[in-house]
């Protein structure tokens, strides 16, 4: 009963997580902030300024268009534009009702929705016909942050849309490879120690043949994710070749395990290349990525999926995923090793 | 100094290579199964070290200075002594009976 509860268990949190990430929607973002190459008469100074639209992604401009803001933003400075009309729920046209003198050229978009919340485009305005002095300064115009009043959504990420769902796959798959490699490994130095008996090579070999199909799994969900946010399948990034490096590693494992006659000399040599193999994994996933530059989140000074970037509605589906995929990992293990004691017996035999 | 950091990339990378290869010859000897196994082995675990010892190699060569490429003799350093220690340890194991 209690050996069954746990698999239940992970089973029923792994469907949650899946039904999770299909069902739960995409919140409101900002795509881009467009210049029309038209000039429009703007009702609230009474004189012409360049017209342009925003673009945003799953908004609901159309519900409550008049209570529509938008703001422009730089260095501290905030300024209101005229919203001259919302076309449909995801376009809006607005009169660039700015100064000629402004502090800087880069300026970050922000729109204030009371459906939406508050969504920032970062760097969405670039003007380069502009005098540029640091000085110039305007009264603030009154900006209150909306919260959003939509339900339970994920949040919008620029470039990565609707792609955060793989977060719940190859995040979690790589943490259970890691928690079964380290079975492994040690599992390889109680074999070492005591090289009398088979059973901590079981163990070893039973962890690391469930970890590489996690890795495989893991390389897998992970060129899917780069072909959809950096255009490639593959690209030459230290984490990328050390993932895959280590794969290749541990599947050394399995050749030299093939290479070996002898029952005790197979354990013994295992043993010593598994300690090597965690060894590189370690080095090559943990520690060499945060030493060099990578595309990968959380290496190298890029932000990953932090504090900042987990909201809440993907930690009540990450940190379930995380258990879910770990349960079913250990399961699987221990599958692989009974069938390895049932396969010892079986040999036993007259 | 740019040359002594380049020897000292230049010696970590072949302590990491004979300390890896050694480890993987006495395993593959005591498989019987010849130096196709130590081919087989070595691949994958030579890679990083060839990637790395390259990069901060020419970097050093194209005139980059020492200290903003540090990074990557730091990892070659750190990669040969877990290699080198592992190794030191591991090797009486593989010649028990």
């Amino acid at each position: 009963m209690k050996n069954t509860l746990w698999k239940a268990l992970g089973i029923l949190i792994l469907v949650y997580v899946f039904a999770m990430t299909m069902l739960v929607p995409l919140g409101p973002g900002l795509l881009e902030f467009q210049d029309v190459n038209q000039v429009i008469e703007s009702t609230r100074e009474g004189r012409a300024v360049p017209e342009f639209q925003v673009i945003g992604f799953g908004t609901h401009w159309d519900q409550l268009p008049d209570s529509l803001q938008v703001f422009v933003q730089s260095k501290g400075q905030l300024a209101a534009l005229e919203v001259i009309r919302v076309d449909d729920a995801t376009h809006a046209t607005v009169g660039l009702t700015l100064p000629y003198s402004l502090p800087a050229k880069s300026w970050n978009v922000l729109t204030n929705h009371p459906v939406d919340g508050t969504l920032l485009l970062e760097n969405g305005l670039f003007l380069s016909d502009r005098f540029i002095d640091a000085k110039a300064t305007w009264p603030a115009p009154s900006f209150i942050e909306h919260s959003s009043q939509l339900g339970l959504h994920f949040p919008y990420q620029p470039r990565i849309v609707e792609t955060i769902r793989n977060l719940m796959l190859h995040v979690p798959l790589w943490f259970t490879m890691f928690l079964l490699m380290g079975i492994g490994f040690v599992a390889s130095i109680k074999q070492l120690s005591n090289p009398r008996n088979q059973r901590d090579d079981d163990r070893a070999v039973a962890s690391v043949q469930v970890g590489i199909w996690f890795g495989v799994l893991g390389l897998l969900t992970g060129s899917l994710w780069a072909r959809f946010t950096w255009g490639a399948w593959w690209v030459d990034d230290p984490q990328l070749n050390g993932a895959l490096v280590t794969v290749l590693v541990y599947s050394g494992y399995m050749v030299l395990r093939q290479a070996v006659d002898d029952e005790r000399l197979r354990a013994r040599l295992a043993a010593a290349y598994n300690l090597f193999a965690f060894v590189i994994l370690v080095i090559l996933l943990m520690v060499l990525p945060r030493f060099s530059e990578s595309l990968h989140p959380g290496k190298g000074g890029n932000p990953g999926f932090n504090s900042y970037d987990l909201d809440s509605a993907l930690r009540a589906v990450f940190y379930p995923a995380v258990i879910g995929w770990m349960l079913l990992g250990t399961w699987m293990y221990l599958v692989t090793l009974r069938m390895k004691r049932v396969n010892r017996q079986i040999e036993l035999l007259p | 100094m740019q040359g002594l950091a380049f020897l000292l990339g230049l010696e970590s990378t072949a302590i990491a290579f004979a300390a890896l290869l050694s480890v993987l010859s006495a395993i593959s000897s005591r498989a019987g199964a010849g130096f196709g196994l130590t081919a087989v082995l070595g691949l994958p675990l030579i890679i990083p070290i060839v990637l790395i010892s390259t990069r901060y190699g020419t970097d050093i060569l194209n005139g980059i200075l020492w200290i903003d490429t540090a990074h990557h003799l730091l990892f070659l350093g750190a990669l040969t002594g877990g290699i080198g220690t592992l190794g030191f340890i591991l090797f009486p194991y593989l010649w028990r009976d």
